[in-house]
């Protein structure tokens, strides 16, 4: 009876070990699963920061602070590769007391199952970017400076790598300068002889007119005679007064809103260096270099710029002002014994 | 008894053999994690390298700064203006304007040193940051307009970024 019963207790305590080894086999399975998972997480989640640091290094262009190109270059282009299929946005925030220069926030947003991804959003102080919201994975980047007369900052031009341009009736030196930024960055973007082009490419360009022509998305017009130097470009209905190419190509590539807001930014900068100019000139009058230079009428042209609810012959009048005053600051610097900027 | 004690061993062996994986995978993990980190924090390295010596190019350059057209001569290599430089460190009202572009790009000091053939110190901005800094620097010529032909000077642009 006691052999029988010692019996059933083994059995019962067998019983107890197998259930015991089902149990660890649980709790080890559990770990190896929960470590698996956990480092396959781990590792997804950084790639996916990884292929956002790769993307901000990539639109570095357009965020990082500072530019130099005018100093070295008339202008250059590239193209920007971001990790997957995004569209760019570029918002302007005008000027105001605290913030005198105003600001771009540039940012990539991809959609995934319907939901928004937000990927890279950053404000750039010292950029004016100029571009239209656009979704590619790679985009075409283009910079200039901006002398008016003086190099007041370099412009970033944007637009998806996709985008095609088709120029009619442009002038010469635009012709010759966007094929020669073409030929440095190896891409086909923009095109001049609007007849012999691929049937596919035209009906995908943009068609912009110098003069007006029908069938048009961007007409440019001259003002006072000035070869499509100063003038006036019509895009949505919306009028963008310019004066130079670098102004120009500014208001082909970007949304009127945009430009409006940049250009307030532009004149905000440009009259803070016009103070430092007047500065200049006294500390060159200290060292007998005798010159003359007319900063006054085209700082206030600036000033005047940076004001809201301007009317179109308001603008019309302030650029021809900064066109006229720009020459004859021009002339008085090539002539001067010091030269100003 | 003796088939308990057996049971009893088994089940002190498999807490020892769990306890033995898990602290092996721990330390898998942990030496998994340190080679990562050391991965991540190279990029970050050749990054930050990158980002300051095209920061010292980006001040350098900047318009407020740069040389007139007179010194054409140096076109395509960075050059301060003397007369621009004075009066941008002494013009607090244009100095604040920029306050805002050079915290933005993490920039705790920007300094230029003349160092030949005269010494002098300018102080372009400065946020008095306690975080920890990184400094870069570059020789730069420092050009003055006068009305005979000019001159320049040798001098160091240097900058500090905040790290973190």
């Amino acid at each position: 009876m006691i052999r029988k019963l010692n019996k059933f207790e083994l059995k019962k305590n067998q019983k107890g070990v197998v259930e015991f080894g089902w149990i660890f086999s649980i709790i080890v399975g559990a770990i190896i699963l929960f470590f698996a998972f956990y480092f396959v997480g781990t590792q997804l989640m950084q790639k996916e920061n990884m292929n956002q640091i790769v993307s901000s290094q990539a639109l570095d262009v357009l965020y990082t602070p500072f530019s130099y190109v005018g100093s070295v270059a008339e202008a250059s282009a590239s193209v920007a590769k971001i990790d997957k299929t995004s569209t760019l946005t570029v918002e302007c925030s005008g000027i105001t007391g605290s913030d005198p220069l105003g600001y771009n926030e540039v940012s990539t947003y991809s959609f995934y199952k319907g939901e928004k991804n937000i990927g890279i959003s950053r404000r750039a102080y010292d950029k004016y970017v100029f571009a239209e919201d656009g979704t590619e994975k790679y985009f075409f980047v283009m910079s200039k400076p901006l002398n008016m007369p003086w190099r007041i900052a370099d412009l970033v031009y944007t637009f998806p790598n996709n985008q095609s341009y088709c120029f009619i009736g442009s002038p010469t030196n635009i012709r010759n300068e966007l094929q020669g930024l073409e030929n440095a960055s190896q891409t086909k973007h923009f095109f001049f002889d609007t007849e012999n082009i691929d049937s596919e490419i035209k009906s995908k360009c943009i068609n912009v007119c110098f003069g007006t022509t029908p069938g048009c998305d961007i007409v440019v017009n001259s003002l006072k005679q000035s070869n499509y130097v100063l003038g006036y470009t019509v895009k949505n209905n919306k009028k963008m007064y310019y004066y130079g190419n670098t102004l120009l190509y500014a208001t082909l590539f970007s949304s009127p809103e945009l430009y409006e807001c940049n250009l307030k930014r532009l004149a905000s900068r440009a009259s803070i260096q016009r103070d430092l100019y007047i500065e200049k000139d006294r500390v060159l009058k200290q060292k007998q270099c005798y010159s003359l230079f007319s900063l006054g009428p085209l700082g206030s042209s600036f000033d005047n710029l940076k004001k809201t609810g301007l009317t179109d012959r308001e603008k019309e009048d302030i650029f021809a002002g900064i066109k006229t005053n720009s020459e004859l600051l021009n002339n008085q610097n090539r002539g001067a014994d010091c030269a100003l900027y | 008894m003796k088939k308990n004690r057996q049971g009893q061993m088994k089940i002190q062996e498999m807490a020892f053999v769990l306890i033995a994986f898990i602290f092996l995978l721990g330390l898998l993990l942990l030496f998994f994690a340190r080679f990562q980190m050391a991965q991540i924090q190279d990029i970050s390295d050749q990054i930050r390298i990158v980002r300051g010596q095209n920061m010292l190019q980006y001040v350098a350059n900047l318009p407020e700064l740069n040389c007139p057209s007179s010194f054409s001569g140096l076109a395509g290599r960075s050059c301060i203006d003397y007369d621009k430089l004075k009066v941008f460190v002494n013009n607090g009202e244009i100095n604040k304007k920029y306050e805002r572009i050079f915290s933005s790009a993490y920039l705790s000091k920007i300094e230029v040193d003349i160092v030949f053939p005269t010494n002098e110190t300018f102080v372009l901005y400065n946020s008095n940051t306690q975080n920890n800094v990184q400094a870069y620097k570059t020789y730069i010529p420092v050009c003055e307009e006068d009305s005979q032909k000019g001159s320049c000077k040798i001098g160091i642009v240097k900058i500090w970024i905040e790290t973190s």
